[in-house]
């Protein structure tokens, strides 16, 4: 086995700065939720990260039952997961601006459902605010800083082939799938038949996700949207009740052409 | 073995030191990319070392604590408990004569209802330089992230925490929980997150400016929270990372990314 040895400057630089660090120093001190690839690869992009953003919200969750043989949107508890998740990335967005940030990365949007109580979640947003080295047109036209939950790696390639991101859109149902009639139930017992109703339930459910998820796009006027992540989260709302969620970041054009250097193809040793 | 006092450490960790200076041969706690890495960056493996604290949490049933103080308490229990393990780890090293503990595992099991193990395993690593950097450098990060970071112009500096706790009274956190509520932000909870967080990040932010390093990479964060009755919700939120300091002059970093595309994922 051989390693390239380090260039003998490295670690005695290294150790040097180490030994002239002093207490309080003044810098211009950051904190960062990326990971060490991520954090190196935001830097290449030509973006310094500025600080840890986080928003989040509480939110007591209405009640609202569906009717048992009916396919329907349950339309309180669609508002409810679209207004938890604005006030959790509108009190992000909130903190990047005070740092003056032009956008976040690696934006996490997640929802925890609290043991205690009743119907209570946590919506949390987390991200890294940056800035980019050169100043340029990265705010979105709402005038606020672009998110993206992109990775570090895909928004380095992103940059790289020419395109910026606007923000983070997102697309939401909760739909109540109808329960089969006693007499169709009786009538397929032991054969092989497709289920229209729940079919057509995940289609439509599906459908107004992805709609809602493109309207918002529309409103950034972005050229399109990638990462899209088609999710149907059951929470805790039993059987015949999921909620469809649609989440992307959409994008505008830096430039016109976009070309990125050959990516080297390798075969790693390890599985 | 002779009485242990509980400063420094213990006998049996001295002892080992002991044997260390010794004998030849070096433990590692690495995986094979993590030493290469390691050694890509220019430091060798000494020893594993690890720092250990066993505590209780210091309230009894008899003293009358209000909620905030027992989570007040809390929090002063982690704080104290981590930093214990953590120096512990240092002097371990320091006494092997290393520059630095890379991978440390940090991890905190319960023993029954009062007591808690703190316990930090890590590998102590040796710089192959003249320079001595003063202090030993810890970090949560493995072989390879070291590698790339250092290789990149930063250096890790040192494993940093905060912590926050607080407790919320709002009597009108009743009526916005019910089922008949509908859809609505809960006051107590909201503000109880915010501020357990904020407060956690404040001491993470201050632990970093103070340890004179350029910034922090976070590892992790936690947040626990639990209902006091009807009207009130207490919480205790951490933050764990790594404080890097930059030691490459000029604007850009030395290393670029090479582009590659792996041929293993179908």
């Amino acid at each position: 086995m051989s390693t390239e040895p380090a260039a003998p400057h490295i670690p005695e630089d290294a150790m040097r700065r180490l030994a002239e660090m002093r207490p309080g120093q003044a810098t211009s001190l950051f904190t960062s939720d990326l990971s060490v690839n991520e954090f190196l690869l935001v830097r290449e992009a030509g973006f310094r990260p500025l600080g840890l953003v986080l928003g989040s919200s509480i939110y007591h969750v209405g009640f609202q039952m569906g009717r048992w043989s009916k396919n329907q949107e349950l339309d309180r508890l669609s508002q409810a997961m679209y207004h938890a998740r604005e006030l959790a990335m509108s009190r992000m967005e909130a903190e990047a601006d005070l740092l003056g940030a032009d956008g976040i990365v690696a934006v996490r949007l997640e929802i925890e459902f609290k043991e205690f109580g009743n119907d209570l979640a946590e919506f949390v947003a987390v991200g890294t605010a940056v800035k980019a080295d050169e100043p340029g047109e990265w705010r979105n036209n709402t005038g606020k800083p672009f998110t993206s939950d992109l990775s570090g790696q895909d928004f380095w390639t992103l940059v790289q082939a020419g395109y910026a991101p606007l923000g983070m859109v997102m697309g939401s149902c909760v739909y109540h799938i109808a329960h089969q009639r006693f007499r169709q139930a009786l009538g397929n017992i032991g054969q092989n038949v497709e289920i229209p109703q729940y079919t057509e339930a995940l289609y439509d459910a599906r459908e107004l996700a992805m709609s809602r998820m493109q309207a918002e796009a529309e409103q950034l006027h972005a050229e399109g949207i990638v990462g899209v992540q088609l999710l149907s989260l059951p929470h805790r709302w039993g059987g015949h009740t999921t909620e469809f969620f649609a989440i992307g970041t959409a994008v505008k054009p830096l430039r016109a052409d976009h070309h990125i250097t050959k990516p080297q193809l390798v075969l790693p040793l390890t599985d | 073995m002779p009485e242990w006092d509980g400063q420094g450490l213990p006998p049996v960790a001295q002892a080992r030191v002991q044997r260390y200076a010794a004998s030849g041969p070096w433990t590692s706690l690495l995986s094979v990319p993590g030493a290469v890495g390691a050694e890509a960056a220019g430091f060798r493996p000494s020893g594993e070392v690890m720092g250990c604290v066993v505590q209780r949490v210091g309230w009894s049933a008899t003293l009358a604590v209000t909620a905030l103080q027992q989570i007040t308490m809390r929090a002063e229990f982690l704080r104290e408990g981590y930093r214990a393990t953590l120096e512990r780890l240092r002097r371990e090293a320091q006494a092997i004569g290393a520059d630095g503990v890379i991978g440390i595992a940090l991890s905190v099991t319960p023993l029954d209802e009062t007591m808690h193990e703190f316990v930090a395993l890590g590998t102590a690593v040796r710089a192959e330089s003249k320079q001595r950097p003063g202090f030993v450098f810890t970090t949560e990060l493995s072989g390879p992230d070291v590698s790339k970071l250092v290789q990149a112009g930063w250096v890790p500096a040192t494993v940093v925490t905060g912590f926050g706790a607080r407790a919320v009274v709002d009597y009108n956190m009743q009526y916005q929980t019910t089922v008949w509520s509908g859809n609505t932000e809960v006051d107590a909870h909201t503000e109880l997150v915010t501020a357990v967080r904020s407060a956690a990040r404040t001491e993470f932010g201050r632990a970093v400016r103070e340890s004179g390093a350029d910034g922090a990479i976070v590892s992790r964060m936690t947040l626990d929270s639990w209902q006091l009755g009807e009207v009130g919700v207490a919480g205790v939120a951490s933050v764990f990372g790594t404080a890097v300091a930059r030691f490459h002059t000029g604007a850009a970093a030395p290393s670029a990314a090479l582009t590659i595309l792996p041929l293993d994922r179908p």
